[in-house]
C-alpha cells in the first residue's frame, strides 16, 4: 500500500466516523420528534410545590409553548414575571430551569421556604385554567414576556409537560442523518479496495 | 495544456474530485443545521417592561365586572352583615355603604348588561394599583374606582360616583399606557383637599366663603343646593332657622392624572343640616316621611341630617377645579 493509499483510507476512516455521529443523532431525532417535529420535555416527580415556568423557558423561541399538566386538582396561570414573582415571595417553589434532550426531561431547582399564600383568590392572571384531572394551556410569545405558575391542589402535581412544535425540525433531522449517511459513504468508497486497484494488481497475473 | 490540466480530465481524477466534493456538501449540509441555537431558534427571553399597564383592557373590564356584581350584593345587604360589605367594598364605598338600611335610597344596580368600559389602569407593577371605569345606569354616568392592596389580594370597589349631568371627563392616558396618580398639588393647581374644602365652604349655609380661586360653584350640583337651601329657609321663615355645614373627609382621598397634565380627584364631605325652631315657633312639626326617618313627630330643639357626598372633581394644573360628580348618601337623622 503507497502512501497516497494509506492517507485516502485514513481520511475515509475518518469521514466514516464523522458521518455515523449525525446519521444516528438524526435518525434518533426523526424518530422522537415525528413528522410533527414535536419536542415534549417531562418533569420527572413534579410533587407538591407549584411549579414556576419564567420566560427564560418559555420566551426563549418565537414558538408556542404547550403546557400539559395532569393532577386531581390544579390551576394554571399566566401573568407578568413581576406579578408571579410577587404572588410567591419567598414561599417554595420548583422553577424550571432548562430542558435536558437526553431523556427528553425538564430540569428543576426548588427554591424558597414555606406555602404560599392566597393563591385562590389571585387576579393577576392574563389567562388562566382550572384543572381536574388534566388539561392544557398554550402560552404563545405575542404577550412575552411571561411566566406561568400551575399551583397543585392538595394532592400535588402527577405530570407536567412543556411542548414545543416545528415540523422543520423533523425534516432537519433527516437532513442530518442523510447527511450523516452520505459521509459514511464517502468515507467506506474511500476505504474499501478500488476495483481498478485490484485489477491492476492482478493483472501481471493474467 | 498543462499536465496538470491533463490530470484532471482522467476519469480516476474525477471520482476523486467527486468524493472530495460530496465530503465537502455533507460537511456544508452539517455545518447548515448549525448549532442547537440555530435549529431551535434561541434568543434571550424579551424584558418585561413594568412602566405600562399591569394588565390588558379584557382583563381589567373582566376584574370590573366581577366587582361591580358583587359591590350590588353588599349594598344590598342587610344591616349586620359588615363582614360581606367588607369583603368586596373599601374606603368610600365602604363608609358610603355603612349606613342603616332605612336611610338607603332605592339605588339601581351597579351592574349593566353592557360591559364595563374600562378608563385606565394605574401604571406600573407595584401595589395598590387602581382601575377607572365607567358604567351607564339608568341614563346615569357612573365612575368605579378599583383598588387591590396586593398581589394576592382581590380587587375591591373603592369609590363608585354618578357623574352630573353636562360633565364630562377630560381624557386619560392610552391604557395600556397606565395611568400616574397625583400625590397631594402634584402638578396640579391645588390638592384635592383643599378644593373640597373650598366647595363645601362655598356651600355652607350661611356661607363661610363668598368666591373661590380654588374651586368653581356654578355646577348643577352647587345650583341645586343652593336653591334647595333658599326654599327651606324661604318655607321655615321667622319659624325656624335653617344651616348647613360641609367637612372634607381626611383620609381617602385619590387623584389620576389626565393626559393633559390635569386631574381627575376623588374625595368624600361629610354635610349636617341643621332645622331649629326659634323662640317664636317653640315646635317644628316634620313632613310624614322625615318624621318616619328621625323617629318623631317634631322637633323643640333641632333637627340634624348627616349625610357623606362622594365628588368626583377635575383639577386642572392651573385655574379654578370643576365638580363633575356628586354621590349623596344620608346617613343619619335626629331630632329632639
Amino acid at each position: 500500500m503507497d502512501g497516497v493509499s494509506l492517507v485516502k483510507r485514513l481520511v475515509g476512516v475518518l469521514l466514516v466516523g464523522a458521518g455515523l455521529v449525525p446519521l444516528i443523532l438524526g435518525t434518533w431525532f426523526a424518530s422522537q420528534l415525528g413528522s410533527a417535529g414535536s419536542a415534549r420535555f417531562t418533569l420527572p416527580d413534579p410533587g407538591a410545590d407549584p411549579v414556576l415556568i419564567t420566560p427564560q423557558v418559555l420566551n426563549r423561541t418565537d414558538l408556542p409553548v404547550r403546557i400539559e399538566v395532569e393532577a386531581p386538582n390544579a390551576v394554571i396561570g399566566v401573568a407578568t414575571p413581576s406579578d408571579i414573582t410577587a404572588i410567591l415571595g419567598t414561599a417554595t417553589r420548583a422553577e424550571i430551569t432548562g430542558v435536558k434532550v437526553s431523556d427528553w426531561s425538564l430540569t428543576s431547582a426548588t427554591t424558597g421556604t414555606g406555602a404560599p399564600a392566597g393563591l385562590g383568590e389571585i387576579e393577576l392572571w392574563r389567562e388562566r385554567s382550572e384543572i381536574k384531572g388534566d388539561g392544557a394551556l398554550s402560552v404563545t410569545q405575542q404577550t412575552a414576556p411571561e411566566s406561568v405558575l400551575i399551583v397543585p391542589g392538595k394532592d400535588g402535581l402527577e405530570k407536567v409537560t412543556l411542548t414545543w412544535a416545528h415540523d422543520t425540525w423533523f425534516y432537519q433531522a433527516l437532513v442530518l442523518a442523510a447527511a450523516g449517511g452520505l459521509l459514511s459513504t464517502v468515507g467506506w468508497l474511500l476505504v474499501r479496495p478500488g476495483r481498478r486497484t485490484a485489477t491492476k494488481e492482478q493483472s501481471p497475473h493474467v | 495544456m498543462s499536465e496538470f490540466a491533463t490530470n484532471l480530465t482522467h476519469p480516476r481524477m474525477r471520482r476523486r474530485t467527486a468524493l472530495v466534493a460530496s465530503a465537502a456538501l455533507g460537511l456544508g449540509l452539517l455545518s447548515g443545521c448549525g448549532l442547537p441555537e440555530r435549529v431551535v431558534g434561541l434568543h434571550d427571553a424579551p424584558v418585561e417592561q413594568t412602566s405600562g399597564a399591569p394588565y390588558s383592557e379584557p382583563a381589567a373590564a373582566d376584574i370590573v365586572t366581577r366587582v361591580l356584581a358583587q359591590a350590588d350584593r353588599a349594598f344590598a345587604s342587610a344591616d349586620s352583615n359588615a363582614k360581606a360589605r367588607k369583603a368586596i367594598l373599601t374606603g368610600p364605598a365602604l363608609r358610603a355603604a355603612e349606613v342603616s338600611n332605612r336611610f338607603e335610597q332605592e339605588q339601581s344596580t351597579l351592574t349593566t348588561r353592557e360591559a364595563p368600559q374600562v378608563l385606565a389602569i394605574s401604571a406600573g407593577r407595584g401595589w395598590p394599583r387602581h382601575i377607572l371605569a365607567t358604567t351607564k345606569i339608568a341614563s346615569v354616568q357612573y365612575l368605579h374606582v378599583l383598588l387591590a392592596d396586593g398581589p394576592t389580594t382581590p380587587y375591591k370597589l373603592w369609590v363608585s360616583a354618578p357623574m352630573l349631568p353636562g360633565t364630562s371627563l377630560p381624557a386619560l392616558p392610552p391604557i395600556a399606557d397606565g395611568v400616574d396618580l397625583v400625590e397631594g398639588r402634584d402638578g396640579v393647581a391645588a390638592s384635592t383637599q383643599t378644593v373640597l374644602t373650598a366647595y363645601g365652604r362655598l356651600l355652607d349655609v350661611p356661607t363661610t366663603l363668598k368666591s373661590s380661586k380654588t374651586v368653581a360653584d356654578d355646577d348643577a350640583y352647587a345650583v341645586a343646593l343652593r336653591e334647595a337651601s333658599a326654599a327651606q329657609k324661604k318655607a321655615l321663615g321667622a319659624l325656624g332657622t335653617f344651616t348647613r355645614e360641609h367637612h372634607a373627609v381626611a383620609e381617602d382621598t385619590l387623584a389620576f392624572r389626565l393626559a393633559d397634565g390635569s386631574a381627575v380627584a376623588f374625595g368624600q364631605m361629610t354635610r349636617t343640616d341643621r332645622l331649629a325652631p326659634t323662640a317664636k315657633a317653640k315646635r317644628l312639626d316634620l313632613p310624614s316621611d322625615l318624621a318616619k326617618l328621625a323617629d318623631t313627630k317634631s322637633v323643640t330643639e333641632s333637627l340634624r341630617l348627616r349625610w357623606l357626598m362622594t365628588t368626583i372633581m377635575v383639577i386642572p394644573t392651573q385655574g379654578q377645579a370643576t365638580i363633575v360628580g356628586v354621590g349623596e348618601q344620608l346617613r343619619g337623622i335626629s331630632g329632639r
